[in-house]
């Protein structure tokens, strides 16, 4: 017990993907003592790096969310199930600046339209919506928009991300764009995944400069060039700029598939911000299950080896994520939440929670299984009152959102987290 | 064009059929209207029956089996793993049922031996506690792709042709006879006549679709059989429920993993159907009785296939019709060069081809003999990547760290996907996922073509095999194909992995907008 925290904590914040880390974030920034648990090291390595707030609604239209505020605005009136509707647009907004600026603080720059989603590639070559994208993504935004002649460069024997697909694939929208085939200019350890190593031996100033030779060649009258994202775990800003010193003309990064180097980034920089500013971060440890007294949780047991450790908190917050996560869990019969076994929303039966095609516009029902909550985003008891007063849920793990098929997954971790954290503050005045 | 035979179906009978006639030195061609095995003979439990699952409701077919699947372990060991096989009782099963499996089986000449409970726990641990009888029987394990690509590879290499994607529109008729066989090529939309002196109708449950085409009545019963496949591999030996033959009572080993089979339902048409839930359900239930284990499996995939059973006197339900073939020559209906195979079993394949091969080379007074039951089977290299576990194996014994996987579940290298590429090409056949999924492991390990389809699809526009957004048609029909056969699975890990796969292919490449 002492070891992970002196006093009892304030807030206890159970997942470390977005929701869990924006959770800690904000619980932090107010000056709560929190303390973050969690048995992996999240699913940031799957997350792509780009911040979604709202990018399609209504979703069985498939219409695009020009401007991500007024598409809450009309979700918030056709859909108040929708986490969203239970925070209102004023906390969403409020939500979203902070988080941009506690990013900022830890040394990653989002960069976005005022009003407005912006449009970049994938490495798939299909065109994304998102509100901010690391600003080492953000020339290729530009580039798109203003179809600027940019050479496109990929690496032997990185298999997931090919410039001629990219190339190919978006040409009608991007005509002006060519292909480079490179040979990474500094040895390899594994065979495939080879992005995160790519990322790591970026950081050398060497291999940048030798990287710029690679390229300089091929460049003529290209005004840009894309890659896939690999511009390192730490720094990705400086050492883009150094690269465009190198080469002469901006450089901008690609979203790949995972493992992704900017997911990645987002978790370094977001927990080393946060142990700057006290937080606790406890990994490797599985929370058993929670403790209460009557309508109040008390404290959550850790696995800790062989034995078993309490840590006492004055709140919680669930933000375990749905199966993936390990938040929900699927049997045959049911979808069950794992850790307090509280109430999960679902269709009657398995039947239906999944449509015939994949790609169906109307999503499958499965998606928005997960906790139903409160105004205050507290889990509901099977009478439909909150099952305690002092336990919150953010992030996917909520009921009534698909975050997948509305492009709203950053944007519902990062408000629902505010959400939880200032109901948390609220309710304990 | 012209040929002497033309075999309509490149299944696992059109196949061997295929390879009996070149051996013969008879010309063929083979036209399939999708691609290798993509009916039943890619839709089954891979299982080669020693018999004794007949004994009790098909004798013939029982002694067929018996006979087929000694000679096919002797001459075509590549497609085989003889891992031998238990019938199994549990508790509850019927009793005299059990007593009399040892007599029938003596009867037919299968070889059965009794095992004690311990012994057989010792041999699969997996099995239940609630056992009650074990028998020990000759059943192996066979890789239908395999068997029907080598099958094929061989008859090739003895001058038959192998048309795919070509479906067959008319017969042009000249008196008794079919003079040539009209075919559209589905790609080009191009029409082709093929002038014939045999044709073959070798569809198995489309027999009948297509022997109407020439004016002929076969009158098939179609009956859909779903399965399962495992993430991991459950029993060394192919396990049988020791009963009168039901739905989920069979477990056989398929390389790295198992296949939990079959389910019985009856079709109007040979449609293509989908594993539904409450199969699913059935065979998980049903074979956890016999193996615990897999009640709690993860699945990584279900699919479903068609049997094409015979219609003989006035029978209904599925398993009680026999699982035997029938070679029908047509002459009562006045056709004297047309003859319909089907019915039957991947294990008496080579038989069936045989006795149709018999009957046209009579027919075109060809006296050289069938040299398929003493010829061993030959194999190509470029079969091998159908073979589960073996790119695995082959990567880690050459350690080439230059060498991409294009799949990481089942570990194939780029190499291998070239190989196929190439002889795709080189034969004219469409070159798309599918295509290659079928040739080698690709999409088939535990991500079912989540991350290699995707990488599959850049490697094809690395080779400038595709241009424009062709990849991402290419790759949503993929993915809405595999989603068949992912949905009625899709729960525990399964759903999990199914969640990233949605965000990849959603949440990022925006494919459904």
């Amino acid at each position: 017990m002492a070891d992970i925290a002196q006093d009892k904590a304030d807030l206890i914040v159970i997942g470390a993907g977005l929701a869990g880390l924006a959770t800690t974030a904000f619980a932090a920034e107010s000056g709560l003592r929190t303390v973050q648990i969690s048995l992996t090291a999240g699913e940031m390595p799957f997350a792509s790096g780009l911040l979604d707030l709202l990018g399609i609604h209504p979703m069985e239209r498939l219409n695009h969310c020009q401007d991500p505020w007024a598409g809450i605005t009309a979700l918030i009136h056709d859909r108040p199930e929708h986490p969203y509707a239970r925070l209102g647009l004023e906390k969403i907004r409020q939500a979203w600046k902070e988080f941009l600026n506690f990013l900022q603080k830890a040394g990653l720059r989002y960069c976005g339209w005022p009003e407005s989603n912006a449009e970049l590639v994938t490495c798939a070559g299909t065109l994304k919506i998102t509100s901010h994208v690391p600003e080492t993504m953000w020339p290729g935004v530009v580039g798109l928009k203003e179809k600027r002649i940019a050479l496109i460069v990929d690496f032997d024997g990185l298999t997931d991300f090919s410039a001629v697909q990219f190339v190919e694939t978006i040409g009608s929208r991007w005509p002006a764009l060519r292909a480079q085939r490179l040979r990474f200019p500094h040895p390899l350890k594994g065979v495939n995944r080879q992005n995160v190593f790519m990322a790591e031996a970026l950081g050398s100033p060497r291999v940048r400069s030798k990287l710029a030779d690679a390229i300089s060649p091929f460049l003529k009258d290209a005004e840009l060039v894309g890659m896939p994202a690999i511009l390192g775990i730490r720094r990705p800003r400086a050492i883009a700029a150094d690269l465009e010193r190198q080469i002469g003309v901006p450089v901008f990064e690609i979203p790949t598939m995972p493992p992704s180097v900017p997911g990645l980034r987002l978790k370094e920089a977001i927990e080393q911000e946060l142990l700057r500013g006290g937080a606790v971060l406890v990994r490797g440890r599985r929370a058993l299950k929670v403790n209460s007294n009557g309508r109040h949780c008390i404290s959550v047991v850790l696995e800790a080896g062989p034995s078993k450790e309490v840590l006492e908190a004055r709140g919680i917050v669930l933000a375990t994520g749905r199966f993936l996560g390990g938040g929900l869990a699927a049997s045959r019969s049911c979808i069950r939440e794992t850790l307090m076994d509280l109430p999960v929303h679902q269709p009657k039966k398995r039947q239906d929670w999944h449509r015939q095609n994949f790609l169906d516009p109307h999503g499958h029902p499965v998606n928005r299984a997960g906790l139903e909550v409160d105004d205050l985003l507290r889990p509901l008891a099977l009478d439909g009152h909150c099952a305690y007063e002092n336990l919150f849920a953010a992030g996917s793990l909520l009921a009534h959102q698909d975050w997948v098929r509305m492009k709203c997954g950053a944007g519902l971790a990062v408000a629902t987290a505010y959400g939880a954290v200032h109901a948390f503050i609220d309710s304990s005045r | 064009m012209e040929t002497e035979v033309l075999i309509i179906g490149a299944g696992v009978t059109g196949a061997g059929l295929a390879r009996d006639l070149a051996l013969r030195g008879v010309h063929c061609i083979v036209v399939e209207a999708k691609d290798i095995n993509a009916g039943a003979s890619g839709a089954n439990n891979g299982l080669l029956h020693s018999g004794a699952r007949y004994v009790s409701n098909d004798p013939i077919s029982a002694r067929e089996c018996r006979d087929e699947s000694r000679l096919l372990k002797a001459l075509a060991p590549n497609c085989i793993e003889d891992t031998g096989g238990l019938f199994v009782a549990v508790a509850g099963d019927d009793e005299a049922y059990i007593a009399e499996f040892p007599r029938l089986c003596a009867q037919h000449g299968i070889p059965v031996q009794e095992l004690q409970r311990q012994e057989a726990l010792e041999l699969e641990p997996a099995l239940a506690d609630t056992l009650i009888a074990a028998y020990q029987v000759e059943d192996a394990a066979i890789n239908p792709f395999r068997l029907s690509l080598e099958n094929l590879a061989e008859a090739e290499a003895h001058g038959a042709r192998l048309l795919t994607h070509s479906e067959i529109i008319g017969f042009e008729r000249s008196g008794s006879r079919i003079r040539a066989v009209h075919l559209r090529q589905n790609q080009s939309g191009r029409e082709i006549v093929i002038e014939v002196q045999q044709v073959v109708n070798a569809t198995g449950p489309w027999a009948g679709e297509v022997a109407s085409l020439a004016g002929l009545l076969v009158p098939i019963i179609c009956s859909k059989g779903t399965l399962l496949v495992t993430q991991t591999r459950v029993t060394e030996s192919v396990i049988n429920r020791l009963r009168l033959p039901s739905d989920g009572d069979i477990v056989s080993p398929g390389g790295t993993v198992s296949l939990v089979g079959t389910t019985s339902v009856g079709l109007d048409a040979p449609s293509p159907c989908r594993p539904t839930l409450s199969e699913v359900d059935l065979l998980v239930d049903e074979a956890a009785s016999m193996l615990p284990v897999l009640a709690g499996m993860r699945y990584v995939r279900a699919f479903a296939g068609v049997r094409p059973l015979l219609a003989a006197e006035k029978v209904t339900e599925g398993r009680t019709l026999s699982r035997g073939f029938v070679v029908l020559n047509h002459e009562e209906e006045g056709l004297s060069n047309f003859v319909t195979v089907t019915g039957g079993k991947i294990t008496t394949f080579r038989l069936m081809a045989e006795k149709t091969a018999d009957l046209v080379c009579s027919r075109l007074g060809v006296t050289a003999p069938c040299r398929t039951r003493t010829v061993p089977l030959a194999s190509a290299e470029i079969n091998q990547w159908t073979e589960p576990g073996l790119a695995p194996r082959i990567w880690l014994k050459q350690q080439n760290p230059k060498e991409p996987l294009l799949c990481e579940c089942e570990m194939v290298p780029q190499s291998a996907v070239d190989q196929i590429i190439d002889q795709l090409k080189s034969k004219g056949g469409p070159l798309n996922l599918s295509a290659i999924g079928l040739r080698s492991r690709v999409g088939r390990g535990s991500c079912q073509g989540a991350f290699c389809g995707f990488r599959m699809s850049a490697h094809l526009y690395e080779r400038g095999e595709l241009e424009f957004d062709q990849g991402l048609s290419q790759l949503k029909q993929f993915l809405e194909r595999r989603w068949h056969g992912l949905r009625p699975i899709l729960w525990g890990p399964q759903l999990a992995q199914e969640e990233l796969q949605e965000a990849l292919h959603c949440g990022l490449f925006g494919l459904e907008v």
